[in-house]
């Protein structure tokens, strides 16, 4: 037996969706997200079942992300945002001609990649056949996150706003993916005890915790996070080992900000005449990121000193890096194997976006590491239903409360700068409960509309990314503008609704707005 | 002096005017909100010549009038006059004040509406009492409340109000047999609070009350606020299943098989390992390239 690796990417990103805009700043955040990390970790997986490489990799996709890439509006400004790209990088090829060499050959990289990136778009139609088609062969593990990526713990006090967060999550999965999700990431693995009771009763076999939701335990984990426990109500905790992310992350040893990467700061949206970037950046005229960078990190150095990036030098620092971390992981697993005298089973989860988007070569690095996995002898790369099958015993315990937020808790979520949100939050929870159960049977068609708009307008505000950008202090007055926004339409459509007042346009025009979970029920709050 | 309404007749009157969250007025507020919502429907009536078609569209819209979208400006017109002249608001039209400053909020247009909604839209009561505790970490708990009018008015008329907070951990709460209990005066016009407790692990409850002599009357009780443990328990029985057979053992900790050494928590640099591998990398990641 060899001790297993279960790499898994948590893919989310909050539903950011205008179609009453032809560009909306914001929406970039998707299209950047799935031309720089979804398509390419995707190619990644089908190249290796192409090669017939066997490797293991859990992939929880978000319900919002779901929902945005099932949307045909959305994917069609997509698909014209990869045009344009393309074309700017076919500007860029002709342009670099006269330039430095090294930028011609990144420029026709560009081009090249931007080009099949568009063939793999066209070829499966959209990115949920895309990742449907990657788990097929059980390689690639898909599960869900709660429903709008709410953090639970501050949502604790309103148990039906958390069991429809977990009930709308598994939906949302089936609905889409057209099968049941064995497994949930929690958001930003918001855990406390009693939420498994939510997931069991949803039939979810296993989430995820951070390492301190073990340590911290109503009893000691017998072999600390190096294999998964079941809580009381049978639901199976996968925790992160620490080891791992620090391998990672760690700014003097960390893989992603080797001086021989690709800038991300660096951009032509900035460095090129306004004149020329102007079609490609943002309409009102602010220049923004195209994502074409031909700059390397190169040290600690200015942005306007920052030497030229070459591309096969990129490569070869991902594939040193990928066999530098597979060593890692052998000498743990043995050293681990040793002390507990059973197999070890190691989770390191990570946002997907850090592969691609901010970290370049990220996906050829997980290529690499995953090719490298499939030679070792003492260890393999896995997922979560595949170790759960091969296990005979497991610890019961009780997590502790937890999170993988800054300092283990609830800190990111809530201080000074977004604590105004919970009371609105709340309020709209009882009430949302209070409508589900006084209109429970109610048949009228425009009330079922109504009520299911409500629904959506509050789980639009709970998510937590509105939270966080508040505290992080990027786009603050977008993630304002949206937790009012949904907050405001919740208390219209409750007041229309309570003094049987309803106005249908409105209702259809909100429905236009935010045409999330189109199957949603909003008895799930009674 | 006009004769005096029902609360009844009040909430009809603002059911009519379409004034948001009426149903949860008092009498006084619902008064005020009816004389301010006909004050700006009085300086529309007078504005209405001026309005573009789109503005006459939404407010034809806000009161539901059926007028096909389609019509004419006339039309539309024609239709809010004789609508507001419905509402009698030609007395407002004596009283308002030559100079009233627009309500830009009525005045935007749908687009704007959608997408850009004000941050003071959001009621700043609902007129409920609560007191909600939540945990922020170990040692930190956030309180927050609201109080209904009948409360608000026993809380202005002492001048001693009080916000407790008692550790209840293992214990049934009676209102004096608490672990320990914390206690400061706090002012009116306060609605939250971020309180340090000492102890990881353990259950808090708040209350809201004033002082009469040296008694706490207490009014407002919160739910039971419990702080994440932050540190290991003892080795004790541990239980197991054997998948195979579903059934459960025991075995005896502490474990034989691992050393029990406790992690050190750190990071290289600031933020924490936690925050960079945490949600959200996508919006913000730490300056650890030194770029």
């Amino acid at each position: 037996m060899k001790g297993k690796i279960i790499l898994m990417l948590h893919a989310h990103l909050p539903y950011v969706n205008h179609p009453d805009h032809p560009y909306f700043l914001e929406e970039n955040w998707l299209f950047e997200a799935i031309t720089e990390t979804y398509i390419p970790l995707l190619m990644v997986f089908e190249g290796l079942r192409n090669e017939n490489v066997s490797f293991g990799i859990t992939v929880s996709v978000s319900p919002p992300l779901i929902e945005m890439l099932a949307d045909r509006t959305l994917m069609d400004k997509y698909k014209r945002h990869l045009q344009s790209l393309i074309e700017l990088a076919e500007k860029e090829v002709s342009l670099t001609k006269n330039e430095e060499p090294l930028k011609h050959k990144m420029a026709l990289k560009y081009l090249e990649d931007f080009e099949s990136y568009l063939s793999f778009f066209e070829k499966y139609g959209n990115l949920i056949n895309a990742f449907k088609e990657s788990a097929k062969d059980g390689n690639v593990q898909l599960i869900t996150c709660n429903a709008t990526h709410g953090f639970l713990p501050l949502m604790r006090i309103n148990p039906r706003a958390v069991h429809a967060q977990i009930a709308i999550g598994v939906k949302a999965f089936e609905e889409r993916f057209k099968m049941h999700p064995n497994g949930m990431w929690l958001a930003e693995s918001g855990y406390y005890p009693g939420l498994d009771n939510e997931l069991a009763d949803q039939n979810v076999k296993f989430f995820f915790v951070d390492s301190h939701a073990l340590w911290y335990a109503d009893i000691p984990p017998h072999y600390d996070v190096y294999r998964p426990v079941m809580t009381p109500s049978g639901v199976f905790v996968f925790a992160r080992d620490p080891e791992s992310s620090e391998q990672i992350w760690s700014a003097q040893l960390g893989y992603p900000g080797d001086w021989n990467y690709r800038e991300f700061y660096r951009d032509i949206g900035f460095d090129r005449p306004f004149d020329y970037v102007r079609p490609y950046i943002d309409p009102s005229g602010v220049r923004t990121n195209t994502g074409i960078k031909y700059h390397k990190i190169t040290g600690n150095v200015s942005l306007g000193e920052k030497e030229l990036y070459d591309p096969d030098i990129g490569i070869q620092t991902a594939l040193r890096h990928a066999r530098d971390f597979a060593q890692k992981k052998a000498l743990q697993v043995k050293r681990l194997k040793d002390q507990m005298g059973i197999d070890p089973i190691i989770v390191a989860p990570f946002d997907a976006e850090l592969f691609g988007h901010w970290w370049y070569e990220g996906p050829k690095f997980l290529e690499f590491f995953l090719k490298e996995s499939a030679g070792s002898e003492l260890f393999e790369t896995s997922t979560p239903d595949r170790v759960i099958n091969s296990i005979d015993e497991v610890q019961i315990l009780t997590p502790a409360q937890s999170s993988w937020g800054a300092n283990g808790y609830n800190e990111t979520w809530i201080n000074g700068s977004n604590d105004w949100i919970y009371p609105h939050l709340h309020e709209a929870e009882i009430r949302m409960t209070e409508l589900a159960n006084e209109y429970y049977h109610t048949s009228d068609p425009l009330y079922i509309r109504a009520l299911n708009m409500c629904a959506r307008e509050l789980l639009l505000a709970e998510s937590s990314d509105w939270a966080f950008i508040m505290t992080t202090g990027t786009s603050v007055e977008y993630a304002v503008n949206r937790t009012n926004t949904h907050l405001s339409r919740f208390l219209e459509i409750y007041d229309a609704i309570k003094s049987h007042n309803i106005d249908e346009r409105s209702i259809e025009l909100y429905e236009w707005l935010d045409p999330i979970f189109p199957y949603i029920d909003y008895r799930v709050y009674a | 002096m006009k004769e005096e309404k029902t609360i009844r007749q009040l909430k009809k009157e603002a059911m009519s005017l379409r004034i948001k969250g009426y149903y949860n007025m008092t009498k006084a507020e619902l008064a005020e909100a009816i004389s301010k919502r006909r004050m700006e429907l009085a300086k529309k009536m007078r504005e209405i010549e001026r309005m573009e078609i789109e503005e006459l569209r939404n407010l034809s819209k806000e009161f539901n009038l059926k007028i096909p979208w389609k019509s004419t400006k006339a039309n539309f017109i024609k239709k809010l006059k004789r609508f507001f002249e419905d509402l009698k608001l030609s007395q407002e039209i004596e009283k308002a004040p030559p100079s009233i400053s627009s309500i830009s909020a009525y005045e935007s247009t749908y687009e704007e509406k959608v997408t850009a909604v004000p941050k003071q839209s959001l009621p700043s009561t609902y007129y409920k009492d609560k007191l909600v505790g939540l945990e922020i970490n170990q040692n930190w708990i956030y309180l927050y409340w609201d109080f209904s009018p009948q409360t608000y008015e026993i809380i202005k008329n002492h001048p001693r109000v009080v916000l407790r907070v008692y550790d209840v951990t293992y214990i049934e709460f009676n209102g004096t047999n608490a672990h320990r209990t914390f206690e400061m005066e706090i002012d009116e016009k306060m609605r939250k609070y971020y309180v340090y407790v000492p102890q990881p692990g353990a259950d808090y409850l708040a209350e809201i009350g004033y002082k009469e002599n040296e008694r706490f009357i207490p009014i407002l009780r919160s739910n039971l606020v419990s702080t994440p443990p932050s540190m290991p328990r003892m080795a004790q029985m541990e239980l197991w299943m054997d998948l195979r057979t579903k059934r459960k053992f025991t075995e005896m900790g502490p474990s034989r098989k691992m050393l029990r050494i406790e992690r050190l928590i750190g990071s290289t640099s600031m933020p924490t390992s936690g925050a960079r591998s945490g949600g959200g990398s996508f919006f913000f990641l730490s300056g650890r390239r030194g770029s």
